[in-house]
């Protein structure tokens, strides 16, 4: 199943969702909707990673520019809920420390 | 003649195609006896080895071969991602392989290589002269581990 993305605003923030596997195929749209938000959005970005069941290195360099897209913009870029295999990509590229992860807005 | 491989498998490359490639490459490790949490790293470096060659040697073509072997033997499980691409810079690689990632330093690229080199007990990269990678992987066997 292909990556599908879909967009919520919560309490002010850009949220996004994406559900599938984030790999060299699929990390361009993911890198897509999270630059469109993180330079278009009003107010703070997240991504809620609960919904990804696998995460590649190209999919932590689109969080990593997901993040450098929102310190220059003066937001926050916060991930949501990742899923146990999100976040041992995240600890084994030691990047865990790097981002603002919470289970909840 | 030379024994064959426990699995030889031939890859488009195709990123389209890692998906199937990540399963069969979890069912070997899996029955080879590792953990699942031991098995999802070494099925996440295995894909990244393969994402390389179809990024960085094959500049994205999807019509080219990317080979891949896997083995038990000797106490050691091996698999090796081979590409007839562009070889890798021996100084970006080593660059790559000297950033063990502490985060200070945030870039997005560069960090399949580090990856690989956490999982693995060895792995041992061969650019071609002219042309072609050689990537060789190597971890202990879990079972060997436990005498």
């Amino acid at each position: 199943m292909a990556l599908q993305i879909a967009n919520e605003e919560q309490n002010g923030t850009t949220v996004l969702n994406p559900k599938g596997d984030v790999d060299l195929s699929s990390s361009p749209q993911l890198r897509e909707a999270v630059l469109k938000a993180c330079k278009g959005a009003s107010g703070d970005v997240a991504v809620r990673l609960s919904g990804v069941d696998y995460m590649d290195s190209s999919g932590v360099a689109t969080l990593v520019e997901g993040l450098k897209a929102s310190q220059q913009a003066g937001k926050k870029f916060i991930l949501l809920a990742p899923s146990a295999s999100v976040l041992k990509v995240l600890q084994l590229s030691r990047l865990d420390s790097v981002f603002d992860i919470r289970e909840t807005l | 003649m030379e024994a064959p491989h426990d699995i030889t498998l031939t890859l488009r490359s195709d990123a389209r195609l890692l998906k199937a490639v990540r399963g069969m490459v979890r069912g070997f490790v899996l029955d080879a006896g590792f953990s699942e949490d031991k098995t999802a790293e070494i099925v996440l470096a295995v894909d990244e080895a393969c994402a390389n060659a179809i990024r960085h040697a094959y500049h994205g073509s999807p019509r080219r071969p990317v080979m891949m072997t896997l083995d038990q033997a000797d106490g050691w499980v091996k698999i090796e991602v081979c590409d007839e691409g562009i070889p890798a810079p021996i100084e970006k690689l080593q660059k790559c392989m000297d950033d063990v990632g502490t985060g200070d330093d945030l870039k997005p690229g560069g960090l399949g290589v580090p990856l690989m080199r956490h999982v693995f007990d060895e792995v041992c990269f061969e650019p071609g002269v002219e042309r072609g990678n050689r990537i060789a992987m190597r971890i202990r066997h879990p079972k060997k581990n436990e005498g």
